[in-house]
């Protein structure tokens, strides 16, 4: 933009001066002619004659028919066709013509005026010299000017090449999730601006992702995994109840026993469903600010005959105005078990003892029994998936009631502990954040 | 009776219709959302079974377009998803009762009965007998031949819900949920013991059982 402006600038100017200097020659051959006439005319222009390499011009005088009757042409231009300048009609003004000289790229320009009505005078001359000029203007420009725009180009580009990294390799690893490449991370740049903090929250979420498909693909194995038992219980029944000899009431029998397994297996299902819910996090907990001694009631008053049956005492003793953020049906699912666990283990006519607090501004539910306890090496297992202790296998159960409790615990952001003494009973300690 | 059953697949569809045949049910069936609305619409019910996931149209919307139309047939919505947050959506939207797949068909055929009971307006009786059994409901008494017994209040809750339904299967799922006002199953033998314990009061004396396990289903009180 600046070189052609400036360019046409030159070129113009340049024009403006040989023209300038052409026509200060016409009009000092006319100044010549108005004093002196014709021969004076004539006579100056034959002096010229002489020095015709010092003389740039192209002089030609002809009379009102345009016949030349003296002739002045620089070596150089000896080629040129001037039939041109003799086809020109005579006009008093200034008139300009170009003139191309053979074989080379320069035109002579020639300006030509009408000496009263007489003669016609005509000088030019060649903008080799201003071609020449302009060339070398056009030659810097092209030395100069178009390699630095190009090495403007390629910095430009190579700086969007160099700040778009991250972009692309954000791209790149997004591509090789989608080709199942899950623990693909983005390289921080260690820059800590807007794009690496980009990258940090990016790679924060692929994380998560990673954890919540690794969750549920670990989940569906362990409940593919823990269906086969049962499943297996299933088909030996109905196909025992198939063989030749059966008779009508060991198939009714066995159609009862099919029932009651298919029952089960649901029942493992929904239990394990909620335990990788709860675990995985994908859990909806409906929390709603709960008195927990009202809670602990209605769960009780469910186990009240059964606890009765076996003369067991429950004690419940419960701070008054006890409240803490909780989703009422699977906490009561957690209690539930829990007292379940507490029924069973305990001896007839022993006792449970509940009590629930507030220490240190949580919730904190004690649930201690007098049973048999559960043995020191058992007791870390005991909230794994269908772990059954060594004296559970006298009672019924799925081995699964706190593997569920302790993922609904956690997933309230608490903690449930367990201290047990053998023979002499066992403690299980629920802690709530006092409002969720 | 009549009884429109909305369910798209097939072998549910056909043990619900013939039991329902067997219990004295007329049935029409149809496996998409649209027809069912259809029907519906046009032809009167004296109860509706809908399964939640259809083709043409979900149940749910089927249900609220009913209601909106002013259709109050009683509804058992049919589901297989047994959240919490399901049941309650359709209970809102204008289902009656909510039963999660899979179900027992005594289950099912109890809780149609009961639906239709209720909305046909029937006043319960107060004074209820099977056989040699009495209750009264206003002064709580109760007797069996001359002897009189004494229930504890989820016992006489148990007992009062088994003779409103005698000759019909009563699942522990519906035990619980009429005796403790339970929607969930806690997983324990609450029922059976309970049940146990009413046994215990109402039938060891004497010589006629009328309370029976079905097995893998529930309970029922039988007259003979």
């Amino acid at each position: 933009m600046l070189f052609s402006t400036g360019y046409l600038f030159l070129s113009s100017s340049l024009k403006s001066r040989d023209q300038d200097s052409v026509q200060l020659k016409l009009e000092e051959l006319s100044a010549l002619y108005q004093s002196g006439g014709i021969d004076q005319l004539k006579r100056e222009i034959s002096i010229g004659k002489k020095f015709v390499e010092k003389n740039p011009f192209l002089i030609r005088l002809a009379d009102r028919h345009n016949r030349t009757l003296v002739l002045i042409l620089p070596y150089q231009w000896l080629e040129s066709d001037l039939k041109k300048l003799e086809d020109m009609d005579a006009s008093e003004d200034l008139k300009w013509i170009r003139l191309p000289i053979k074989d080379k790229k320069y035109e002579m320009e020639v300006g030509s005026v009408f000496l009263k009505k007489s003669y016609i005078l005509q000088v030019g001359k060649s903008n080799e010299e201003r071609e020449k000029i302009l060339f070398h203007f056009r030659e810097i420009f092209s030395f100069v000017t178009i390699p630095l725009i190009l090495l403007g180009f390629a910095g430009g580009i190579f700086v969007a090449h160099k700040s778009l990294l991250p972009v692309r390799n954000l791209i790149a690893t997004l591509r090789s999730i989608e080709s199942g490449k899950m623990n693909a991370r983005v390289a921080s740049r260690q820059t800590d601006d807007e794009l690496d903090e980009l990258i940090m929250l990016f790679n924060r979420m692929l994380e998560r992702i990673e954890s919540l498909i690794r969750g549920m693909r670990d989940a569906l194995d362990n409940i593919a995994h823990d269906l086969r038992t049962p499943m297996t219980r299933f088909r030996g029944i109905a196909e025992r109840a198939l063989q030749p000899d059966r008779n009508g009431e060991s198939c009714e029998e066995a159609l009862g026993t099919c029932l009651e397994e298919s029952d089960q297996i649901l029942k493992m299902l929904n239990t394990l469903m909620d335990i990788s819910e709860a675990e995985t996090g994908t859990i909806k907990l409906d929390l709603e600010v709960v008195n927990v001694s009202i809670l602990i009631d209605r769960v009780l008053d469910l186990y009240r005959y059964t606890a009765e049956e076996k003369g067991i005492h429950i004690n419940f003793s419960v701070q008054n105005d006890l409240h803490s953020g909780i989703d009422q049906q699977k906490m009561g699912q957690v209690l539930s078990n829990l007292i379940d666990n507490a029924i069973k283990y305990t001896p007839d006519n022993g006792y449970i003892d509940i009590d629930a607090s507030r220490e240190d501004n949580r919730v904190v539910i004690r649930i201690r029994d007098s049973g048999m306890g559960i043995p020191e090496e058992e007791l870390p297992r005991i909230w794994d998936r269908l772990f059954r202790g060594e004296q559970a296998h006298t009672q019924r159960g799925l081995g699964l009631g706190l593997s569920l409790v302790k993922a609904i615990v956690q997933a309230h952001k608490g903690v449930i502990d367990v201290s047990s003494e053998l023979g002499k009973g066992s403690t299980f300690t629920i802690i709530l954040p006092s409002k969720n | 009776m009549r009884v429109l059953l909305v369910e798209d697949d097939k072998k549910i569809a056909s043990f619900i219709s013939k039991g329902l045949k067997e219990a004295g049910f007329a049935t029409d069936h149809t496996e998409d959302g649209i027809d069912g609305l259809h029907l519906a619409l046009n032809e009167s019910y004296d109860a509706a079974i809908i399964d939640i996931m259809l083709p043409g149209l979900d149940g749910l919307s089927l249900i609220e377009e009913l209601r909106r139309k002013k259709i109050n047939t009683p509804i058992i919505v049919l589901s297989a998803k047994r959240s919490v947050d399901d049941r309650i959506k359709g209970l809102q939207i204008g289902g009656d009762d909510y039963l999660t797949k899979p179900f027992s068909f005594s289950e099912l055929l109890a809780r149609v009965q009961a639906l239709i009971r209720r909305s046909s307006g029937v006043t319960e009786p107060n004074m209820l007998e099977v056989r040699d059994l009495s209750m009264n409901i206003i002064t709580r008494e109760i007797t069996r031949g001359d002897t009189k017994i004494e229930l504890q209040p989820r016992e006489f809750s148990l007992l009062e819900y088994l003779m409103r339904n005698k000759g019909r299967v009563l699942s522990k799922t519906m035990i619980l949920e009429h005796v403790w006002d339970y929607n969930f199953d806690p997983q324990t033998n609450v029922v059976d013991v309970l049940v146990c314990r009413l046994r215990n009061k109402v039938e060891k004396e004497f010589e006629h059982k009328l309370i029976h396990t079905i097995r893998g289903v529930g309970y029922v009180l039988k007259e003979d």
